[in-house]
């Protein structure tokens, strides 16, 4: 009997751990981001909702490029979109970037798929607040492709981030 | 000419200033380009970040904070708070744009864009406190009051911002597309210009083809002209040359008529003056024709219409005869003629290397009075024949060297005068020594003597064969038995040769046509056929292929021409002729010509019997002309004194009987001249001339039967019988001998 039960404690620890692995964890700080839309992992009634430990822990890359927003270059880094897409197993073709102030902007879903495109959360190393046009910036590798240096991709640069749905 | 290269030049500066413009045009597109692309640059830079769009969203966020501020006057709730808190943040992030550089930069020179925003950006951060202020008081009325009171004139601020900065942007967008609209008209005017500059260029390069074209023209056509004058003075050469060669051959034909007379002249009796009459006579005639064979030469060489015979002979024929003539020549003036030659075959043209000697040689017996000639000939390396002609004459000046192988060039006329000559004969060597690769040159020493050389390639160069030279001499007849046509209109050159054939002992038959000729060969059986080139209605080429085309194959012909070039040798050829022969005729040729062609059995062989001297003949001689066998027995029957008393008598008798008898033959009494005849051959065969005899008995035959007497050959027998005994010429031999020519012409 005993080891009926050990047996089934470990076969559901074991079946705990590959479900953690396919779902999303809950976020435990205050949530920064929202993908919703197209999306295979939710953990939230909204989709998959994010703070900015869980961000931090996606595969990353720092851009160092010249911005129009910056008078200098500018040190950006986040966690990759495409890891974020992969994260929440998103199946769609664009995604509508949403800021704080509502400003929307589409982005084809394969731009992320194409550059490594990053949600940057963090400017010459540090996090960003609402004020400094925080806290997620999306920002293209202008520095490893000259021509996405135009208003076309200025535009999908959309900051303060709110939400992301997947269409 | 200087009115004529100016518009050309003004053409070519027209060019350069039209290049150079072109030129500057081009600079000047460029650097609009350039305007234009920095411009445009610059418009990318500036819509980055939409300025209008920064104000728009700052006005905006005022007007969100103050919404959700007067929501929570309404209601407190900590939600609204943190609502309020964020929109704050919102409107704190859009303040940096409105400090940015781009946005100074644009608006820098409107002082109240940049005094508006600078307060707008001042305004929002002094909120910064009455925000902070909302999280430690609750309920927070009084920093909620302070932001609204605020919020009031900031709003007004910023919506006075925008509509500024839209203005301005509006005026900004307006100058631009200005300054743009101006650009492309400048970058229009310039394009418009260097078209024009472009155009005007092809315009002056077209003037400038067409002038090409037509000075092309001009040339084509002074090219044409001039080649048409060529052509005509060439054809004018050519018609000169024909002339020449045409002129001498009608020269040459009744000089041959003179020529031929006076060779004949030259074997009767004369008086020592006219002797001298007659010799000089053949001396011009002689000169004449060297005269006329050069001119013909020159002619020929000129238009390079000369042949060579290249072939191998022995250098001694050659010179030999050049020793025989011309050392004949130089005993008469008193001088002495060395000829030397090493002992070889030589390949060149023998007739060509024959006629240099004899003009070189000529002519240093022709200028020396005293003294001697010497011909050196030599084979030198590299198989050339060098041949040296030195004199002890009068010499040629130094400055007149150079002209010496001028054409046409005598040294002075006095020398003209006191030698004659063409003068062409040094021009001819010249001319025939270039043609044959080789060189002429001479020194010379006034009043010293001269030497000319010359030098000739002559290979292949060999020994001649030792049998040559141990052949034994070959004899020519000078008697020969058969019948000959000679075919030929010219009356004297058919007496000439008929005498001439009479003479040795030959029928002739006479044929003034090429068509009589052919018809008279296919009847009567000919032993040889002497043919004229040039005659009436069949001309002597087509009279021999008519002739062989009837068959007579083996029948020699052979040509006669005063053309004695290699050319008419090979048309006589190619005709079917078996020979060819060069007028003018004489005996020498004549003996040549039938010894070569006649059948073997027509020959005697009897040597000429030298002046003064009586052959010893041997007795059994078949055709003897006198039978010594016979005057012998008859020597000791009425004595010897008798004998030649009788003989004596017997020379005018049987002359005037001669004479009668071809008289009557000519006239048709045929009883005169049987019984003429009749008593010459008694007489004749009494006295053992035998010869004579025969041609009497012979003559009778033919009169008794009807046909023609042939008192010619009568004639000659007795002439010869005379000679044969030493009889002296009379004087009225002679003169029947002229006679008796004129009956046979």
């Amino acid at each position: 009997m005993l080891t009926r039960f050990a047996f089934l404690c470990i076969a559901w620890l074991g079946f705990a751990g590959w479900a953690t692995a396919a779902e999303i964890a809950a976020p435990k700080g205050p949530v920064i981001l929202t993908v919703s839309g197209k999306i295979a992992n939710r953990n939230a009634p909204e989709g998959a909702t994010f703070d900015a430990a869980m961000l931090e822990a996606l595969p990353r890359r720092t851009t160092t490029a010249s911005t129009p927003w910056y008078p200098q270059k500018t040190q950006f880094e986040g966690p990759l979109g495409a890891a974020l897409l992969d994260l929440v197993g998103a199946s769609g073709t664009v995604l509508k970037v949403t800021a704080l102030n509502d400003y929307a902007v589409e982005i084809p879903l394969a731009d992320l798929r194409k550059w490594p495109v990053i949600l940057a959360t963090k400017i010459n190393g540090k996090p960003i607040s609402v004020r400094e046009k925080g806290p997620i910036f999306v920002i293209y590798p202008f520095d490893e492709d000259s021509s996405l240096y135009n208003e076309l991709y200025f535009g999908r640069s959309a900051w303060q981030v709110k939400t992301i749905e997947v269409r | 000419m200087e009115k004529r290269a100016n518009p050309n030049r003004l053409n070519n500066l027209g060019i350069l200033a039209l290049l150079g413009v072109s030129l500057l045009l081009g600079v000047v597109v460029m650097a609009t380009f350039s305007a234009l692309g920095t411009r445009h640059r610059a418009t990318e830079e500036s819509v980055r970040e939409d300025v209008v769009w920064a104000a728009y969203q700052l006005d905006r966020e005022v007007k969100k904070l103050a919404t959700v501020v007067r929501d929570l006057k309404d209601g407190f709730s900590p939600e609204l708070r943190a609502d309020v808190t964020l929109r704050y943040d919102i409107l704190y992030s859009r303040t940096t744009v409105l400090t940015s550089d781009h946005y100074r930069k644009k608006f820098g020179q409107d002082p109240d864009i940049v005094t508006l925003a600078r307060e707008a950006r001042e305004r929002i951060l002094q909120m910064a406190t009455l925000v902070d202020a909302l999280e430690s008081s609750s309920p927070p009325t009084q920093p909620i009051l302070a932001l609204l009171g605020e919020l009031a004139p900031l709003a007004q601020l910023t919506e006075r911002l925008l509509n500024i900065t839209n203005l301005a942007q509006s005026r900004i967008r307006v100058q631009d597309r200005g300054e743009l609209t101006a650009a492309y008209e400048q970058l229009g005017h310039a394009m418009t210009a260097l078209i024009g500059s472009l155009a005007l260029i092809v315009v002056y390069l077209g003037v400038q083809l067409y002038h090409i074209r037509i000075a092309r023209r001009r040339f084509e056509r002074l090219s044409i002209e001039n080649a048409e004058a060529a052509e005509r003075a060439e054809a004018g050469a050519r018609a000169k040359s024909i002339f020449l060669a045409t002129m001498s051959h009608e020269i040459r034909t009744p000089l041959n008529g003179i020529i031929g007379m006076v060779d004949i002249m030259r074997d009767s009796s004369m008086t020592p003056a006219q002797r001298e009459r007659l010799g000089v006579i053949g001396d011009c005639s002689d000169t004449l024709l060297a005269l006329i064979d050069d001119i013909l030469d020159y002619s020929k060489l000129e238009s390079g219409a000369v042949d060579f015979e290249i072939k191998s002979f022995d250098l001694a024929e050659v010179c030999s005869t050049v020793a025989n003539v011309m050392g004949r020549r130089a005993e008469d003036k008193g001088i002495v003629l060395h000829v030397q030659h090493p002992p070889a075959m030589i390949t060149t043209d023998p007739t060509r290397l024959r006629q240099l000697l004899f003009n070189l040689v000529g002519n240093a017996v022709k200028f020396t009075d005293t003294g001697w000639v010497r011909l050196v000939c030599s084979i030198e390396a590299g198989n050339r024949l060098r041949v040296e002609v030195e004199d002890t004459g009068i010499g040629i000046p130094e400055e007149a060297r150079e002209r010496l192988f001028q054409d046409f060039s005598q040294l002075d006329v006095t020398i003209n005068r006191r030698f004659g000559g063409t003068g062409l004969g040094l021009a001819i060597c010249r001319r025939l020594i270039g043609s044959l690769g080789g060189e002429i040159g001479v020194s010379s020493r006034e009043e010293r003597g001269t030497r000319f050389w010359f030098t000739l390639p002559v290979g292949p160069v060999s020994k001649p064969q030792p049998a040559s030279e141990l052949a034994p001499p070959t004899v020519t007849p000078d008697r020969f038995v058969g019948r000959v046509l000679v075919a030929e209109d010219n009356p004297i050159n058919f007496a000439v040769a008929s005498e001439l054939l009479q003479r040795l002992g030959l029928q002739v038959d006479h044929a003034p046509d090429g068509r009589i000729a052919a018809h008279l060969a296919g009847a009567t059986a000919y032993d040889l056929i002497l043919m004229d080139m040039q005659m009436p209605l069949m001309s002597g080429l087509e009279a021999t292929r008519a002739i062989r085309e009837q068959g007579l194959r083996d029948l020699p012909i052979v040509g006669l021409t005063a053309n004695a070039f290699a050319s008419d040798r090979e048309a006589c050829l190619a005709a079917g002729m078996s020979d060819f022969v060069a007028k003018p005729i004489n005996r020498a040729k004549m003996t040549g010509i039938l010894a070569k062609w006649l059948p073997e059995g027509g020959r005697t062989v009897a040597r000429a019997p030298a002046p003064g001297h009586v052959d010893p003949a041997p007795a059994d001689d078949g055709q003897a002309l006198v039978d010594h066998g016979i005057r012998g027995a008859l020597a000791r029957e009425i004595g010897t004194d008798l004998l030649d008393e009788l003989t004596r008598q017997f020379w005018p008798d049987a002359t005037r009987s001669t004479a009668e008898a071809a008289r009557a033959v000519q006239t048709g009494e045929t009883d005169v001249a049987l019984r003429e005849l009749h008593t010459l051959k008694g007489v004749a065969g009494t006295l053992g001339f035998r010869a004579f005899e025969a041609d009497a008995r012979a003559a009778e035959a033919a009169l008794r039967s009807g046909r023609d007497a042939d008192v010619t050959a009568l004639q000659t027998a007795l002439l010869r019988t005379m000679l044969a005994l030493g009889a002296g010429g009379p004087g009225e031999v002679a003169s029947q001998d002229s006679e008796t020519m004129r009956a046979a012409g």
